[in-house]
Order: structure tokens, then C-alpha cells, then sequence
């Protein structure tokens, strides 16, 4: 388009503008275009959801067939063959719907134990018996209901009574299960259940930290869909405009066609300029990047022919930090460059209590933008700055000032180091992070 | 002579349009103001015909502006002045009362006609693009209902207002309903007025807003009030 435009401002050709027009309209198809795509809103994370439990059942099924498979292996190859150990196989078939049906298991291996002690029947699979009696008490335990404690207090009380016929030490033995696995599983659950709840903890403040930073991206994204068209969009509607103002007069008023393409020349140049800063500012890596950048502002100023003096005794902590020192300290010596009509121009970043201080002075005579009318866009321009400041969380302030008996111009932002964490409503239903660890 | 205000943040801007604006001798740029409330002020002193207003501004921003504007100096007719056209901010200044929008990137003879019809009251843009536009950004309502206005409406009226909705222009109602344009022009004039619409752009913003129209531009026949013989 500058190219073109250049061209055009010699010759007033209407088919130069022509082209102009269909560039700039171009262009604006491919800023509305980039537009939305920093508009879309990102993927939204799915909340984190439990596991589905898996079926419990098979494997209880397998376990049961085994423990019933010893104690027929020991009723018919075993040294006392008696009758069929009906009650003894109910317990062991009782393992099998411990966790499904847990207050049934536990009526089943009772009723098995009465069997055993109605036929006098003798604990011929000790091993068995036990590692059924163990598994259907964890299960009973594991999430205690009163229904299911009833059912465990009958198992136990028939367990009891079919040790009557036993040798003495059985008693024990069987009283040793039943309150070892009780208490066994018990500790073991709590701790389990203490264990999942601090995963789906930390899974919910996981979830909640990458939305936070998905929400963190989206708005960075704003940030430079809002420059862009603060920048780009202006200075094309300028073209754009202008170039309209040049095609009218271009027979009409030669002179007012060439004023006109001057601007949108003129447009161009400092869009261009900005976009620059803008490009260098997203690249901006931290207090190095910012003294370079700043190195670089100067020598520009000083090749205008500007006194310019940088000190800088105080570096940005972080990118974001040093991103919008950088466009502050940008901003305001490009005005002094463009409408201050002074020479000397004073940059300074450093440190006021916690804040890092960013202010650019001139000797100039005023400024465009503190008196009714305004300069090329300059006033925008600092309004944008404040909103970019302020949401930095630090403050702007620009006006006159005396500077050496005359009237300078200066602007100072001030931008807390520390950054503060927004208040999150949603933490208090969750508790603190230091919980996490107790 | 259109005394025309223009109305932007950006002084190039301003510059550009009053200076295309100037090469017709049947337009009179009378003032410039760079926000809405400004606008407001100037539009009122200055008896401003038509506002050319930019919809993005620091300060008061152009829905803002159009509302006040017409509050101001309700002769006014505003006309938004945009970089892209569907935006919903265009939607916003349309439902505020602006009378249609223009692109910046509008060609200077266009510019022009569109100046001098909107001041003669014209529609200043397509029905499809505004249809396009209301279907993109307008939130029709969940459920649909007649809004009480529309009910004050005779049934031949909600007729024509439906028409005027989709985008009809008056030969094509007259057309539709057997009517001669004159009479449609009656009825589309007494439905404006009693349902305290601006104009046709209006008409069509709360015809969908309220679902009468779905997305398609047919009308939800079970919406149609009771037929009522006594009006």
C-alpha cells in the first residue's frame, strides 16, 4: 500500500488508488479474519471425572472356586473322610458375593458355620475356613452399615458356635480373624478413602490451574487482538479514508489529493513504526531485552536529533512487567519525538518502594493531547497505555510539567513488582492448598 | 443543504470523511466531536441532520452516543461509521436507533449517496445484510412469545409487520397482500409509530429478538395473535 501510495502521490493516477483501495480492503478482510481468530474462546478442559469402578465380582468368583476347590480336595483325599462338608462349602461360596452383596455374604457363611456346627462337622480345611472368614469380614468392615455390622455379628456369633466342637485353640483362632481382619480392614480403608480424596484434590486444583492458565492465554490473546486493531485498523481506516479524499480530488484539487495521499503515506509509516513496537514488546524476554530495547529507542531519538538521556538502575521482574515498562517508555518518546518541541528528553526506570517507576520527560512546549485538540492519534494512544497499565495492576499519570523555567511534558507509570493473585470464589469450597499435605 | 456532524476519536478520520463529504456541494459538514456525549452536544447546537459516527471510541463509544444523540436532537438520523461491517457493536448502535452503518472502507461516491439517502430516509442497506447480521448477534429468546406491543397491532398490520421484518420493501408487501404501495406505506408508518419503532431496521431487530422470525425468515405461524374480528 506505501509503495503505492508513493507512486500515486506523483502522478495522481486513479488506477494507482484503485489499487490502494483494493489493498486496504484486503487488508481489512485479513485483520477481521485475525481478529476473530484471537476472539475464538479456547477448548474448554472437561472437569476431572472418577474412574469407573471395575467389577469386583470375577475375581471373588475365582477366589471362591478356589478356597471351595481345597476344601473338597481335602474332604476326599484328606486323612478324616466324613460326611459332605455342605456348611463348609456355603462359606466358601459365600466369598464370592462379598463385595456385591456384602450383608448376603455374610448370612450365607453364617448359616454355613451353623451347618458345621449342627453336623459336628470338623474344620478339616483350616486354611480355607480362615482366608474365607478373613475375606468376608474385610468386606463387611469396609464401608460399615448397620445392616452390614448385623449380618457381621451373627457370622461372627455362628463362627463361634462351630468352634465349639473344636479343639480348644480354635476359639482363639477364630476370634484372632475375625478382629484382626475387622480392625485390619478398617485402617486400611480409612486410609484408602484419605488417599482418594487427596488425589481428586490435587486433580481438581490441577484442572483448576491449567483453566486458570487457558483463561490467563485468552486474555493475552485479547490483549493482542486489541493492539492490533488499536494499531492496524486505525491506520487503515486513515488509509483507506484518505486515499477516498485523494480519488475525489484528484482532478478537483490536485493539491488537496496529494495532502491527502501524503497522510496515508504518513499513516502507513508510523502503523508500520508501531507494529514494530508492538512486535518488539510480545518478544520481550525480561530486564536485558527491555535495556536493549530502550538502547535502541534512544539512539532512534537521538538520530532525529534529540538529546536523550536512559538511565535505567532498576530492572522489570518479570516478561510481563518489562512488556509494559517497554510500551510506556515507547509511547511517550515517540510523542516527545513527534509534538514536543523541545531537544531534551529524559528516560528513566528505576525502583520506588516496591514499584518499578517508568517515566519519560522532555523540555517541550506542552503537549497536542492536554489542550482541546489532539495530536496524530497521540491522545488514543495513551488512553490504550492506561488501559494496558492498569491492567498491569500499576497507574498512569501524563501532563505538563516545568521543566528548566519552560514547560515539558512527562509520563509516569508506575507498576507493582509483586503480582497479586486475583481472589478466586470458587476456593472456598475447597480447602487450602496446605491442606493437601496433612 | 445536510448538515452533517462527524463523529470519531481519530482526528484523521474526521479530516478524511469532511473532506470527502466537502466535494459535494449539497452537503455541509457543521462540526466535528471525538465521543458520544460530545456528539450529543454538538449535534443539538449545531442542528445537525445526520450524525456520522464512529462506533469504537474512548469515553462514550457510539451505542452510547447514538442514544444520546437522538435524545439530544431527535431530528437527527445517525449512521454508523465502522471498519468491519456485521460487528455487534453495529448491532448495538442499530437497536440504540443508528439508521444503518457505513464502512470506512466505503467507496467516496457511495459515501455520498448514502448521506443523501439516509437523509431522505431511505434504508441504507441491504435486507439480506441486515438479516445476515441480526441472525449472527441477535439472541432470539427461548421461548418464543409475542411481545405485548405486537398485540396491539390489527391482524392486517401484524401482516405487513411481519413482511417489513423479513426485509420486504413496500412494492414487494403491496405486492404480497394485494395492496397498492400507498397503503402499505399508511400501514408501515401507523405500525412504526405504535409499537414506537425508529424505522424498518428496528422492526426487523425486535422481530427477531422476540423469535417471531426463526433464523430462516418464516414466520412462527402458532405466534400470530388471536384473530379478533372486533378490531
Amino acid at each position: 500500500m506505501l509503495d503505492l501510495a508513493h507512486a500515486a502521490r506523483t502522478s495522481l493516477d486513479p488506477g494507482l488508488m484503485a489499487r490502494i483501495r483494493q489493498r486496504g480492503e484486503a487488508a481489512v478482510g485479513e485483520l477481521r479474519a485475525l481478529l476473530d481468530m484471537l476472539r475464538a474462546p479456547p477448548p474448554a478442559v472437561p472437569p476431572p471425572t472418577a474412574a469407573p469402578a471395575s467389577a469386583p465380582w470375577r475375581g471373588d468368583a475365582l477366589t471362591a472356586a478356589l478356597l471351595s476347590c481345597m476344601v473338597l480336595g481335602e474332604w476326599a483325599y484328606g486323612s478324616s473322610s466324613g460326611p459332605f462338608p455342605a456348611g463348609l462349602l456355603a462359606v466358601t461360596a459365600a466369598v464370592s458375593v462379598r463385595r456385591v452383596f456384602t450383608t448376603l455374604s455374610s448370612l450365607v457363611a453364617a448359616f454355613g458355620f451353623v451347618a458345621v456346627w449342627l453336623t459336628s462337622m470338623p474344620f478339616v480345611t483350616g486354611p480355607a475356613l480362615a482366608a474365607s472368614l478373613t475375606l468376608i469380614t474385610w468386606s463387611a468392615v469396609a464401608s460399615p452399615s448397620r445392616r452390614r455390622t448385623a449380618a457381621l455379628l451373627v457370622l461372627a456369633g455362628s463362627c463361634l458356635l462351630a468352634t465349639l466342637h473344636e479343639p480348644d485353640n480354635s476359639l482363639v483362632v477364630a476370634t484372632s480373624i475375625l478382629t484382626g481382619s475387622a480392625i485390619g480392614s478398617r485402617i486400611w480403608h480409612r486410609l484408602e478413602a484419605e488417599h482418594t480424596a487427596a488425589r481428586a484434590r490435587s486433580e481438581t486444583y490441577s484442572h483448576r490451574l491449567s483453566a486458570a492458565v487457558d483463561e490467563a492465554a485468552a486474555r493475552q490473546r485479547l490483549d493482542v487482538a486489541r493492539d492490533l486493531h488499536d494499531v492496524a485498523s486505525r491506520a487503515i481506516a486513515v488509509m483507506l479514508l484518505h486515499t477516498s479524499v485523494a480519488e475525489v480530488n484528484s482532478t478537483r484539487d490536485p493539491a488537496v489529493a496529494r495532502e491527502a495521499l501524503d497522510t496515508v503515506v504518513s499513516a502507513g509509516d508510523s502503523a508500520l513504526t508501531e507494529l514494530a513496537s508492538l512486535d518488539r514488546a510480545l518478544r520481550l524476554d525480561g530486564a536485558e531485552d527491555l535495556r536493549t530495547a530502550l538502547a535502541a529507542e534512544v539512539e532512534r531519538l537521538r538520530a532525529a536529533g534529540l538529546d536523550v538521556r536512559l538511565e535505567m538502575t532498576a530492572r522489570p521482574r518479570d516478561a510481563d512487567t518489562a512488556e509494559v515498562a517497554w510500551r510506556t517508555a515507547h509511547e511517550a518518546m515517540t510523542n516527545a519525538l513527534k509534538h514536543a518541541r523541545g531537544s531534551r528528553v529524559e528516560t528513566s526506570v528505576h525502583r520506588e518502594g516496591d514499584d518499578l517507576v517508568v517515566s519519560v520527560r522532555d523540555d517541550g512546549a506542552g503537549h497536542p493531547s492536554t489542550g482541546t485538540g489532539r495530536g496524530m492519534g497521540t491522545g488514543s494512544g495513551l488512553l490504550g497505555l492506561t488501559q494496558r497499565v492498569r491492567q498491569h495492576g500499576g497507574s498512569l499519570r501524563y501532563g505538563p510539567r516545568p521543566y528548566e523555567g519552560g514547560t515539558g511534558f512527562e509520563v509516569v507509570a508506575r507498576l507493582p513488582q509483586v503480582a497479586e493473585v486475583p481472589p478466586d470464589p470458587a476456593a472456598e469450597s475447597l480447602p487450602a492448598l496446605g491442606e493437601l499435605g496433612s | 443543504m445536510i448538515r452533517v456532524l462527524v463523529v470519531d476519536d481519530e482526528h484523521l478520520v474526521r479530516t478524511g470523511v469532511r473532506r470527502i463529504l466537502a466535494t459535494d456541494d449539497g452537503i455541509s459538514v457543521v462540526g466535528e466531536a471525538q465521543d458520544g456525549s460530545e456528539a450529543a452536544r454538538a449535534a443539538r447546537e449545531l442542528r445537525a441532520d445526520l450524525v456520522l459516527m464512529d462506533v469504537q471510541m474512548p469515553g462514550t463509544d457510539g451505542v452510547d452516543g447514538t442514544r444520546l444523540v437522538l435524545r439530544a436532537r431527535p431530528a437527527a438520523r445517525v449512521v454508523m461509521l465502522t471498519m468491519f461491517d456485521l460487528d455487534e457493536h453495529v448491532l448495538g448502535a442499530l437497536r440504540a436507533g443508528a439508521s444503518g452503518f457505513l464502512l470506512k472502507s466505503t467507496r467516496p461516491e457511495r459515501l455520498l449517496a448514502a448521506v443523501h439517502g439516509v437523509h431522505g430516509g431511505e434504508q441504507l442497506f441491504s435486507p439480506t445484510i441486515l438479516r445476515r447480521l441480526v441472525e449472527t448477534y441477535v439472541e432470539r429468546a427461548p421461548h418464543p412469545a409475542v411481545p405485548p406491543a405486537l398485540e396491539s397491532l390489527t391482524p392486517r398490520e401484524f401482516e405487513v409487520f411481519t413482511h417489513v421484518a423479513r426485509g420486504s420493501s413496500n412494492a414487494e408487501i403491496a405486492a404480497a397482500l394485494f395492496l397498492s404501495e400507498a397503503t402499505v406505506k399508511t400501514h408501515v408508518a401507523r405500525i412504526l409509530a405504535r409499537l414506537g419503532l425508529r424505522d424498518r431496521i428496528q422492526a426487523v431487530i425486535l422481530a427477531y429478538e422476540s423469535g417471531l422470525l426463526t433464523a430462516r425468515g418464516t414466520r412462527r405461524t402458532t405466534e400470530h395473535p388471536p384473530i379478533d374480528g372486533s378490531r
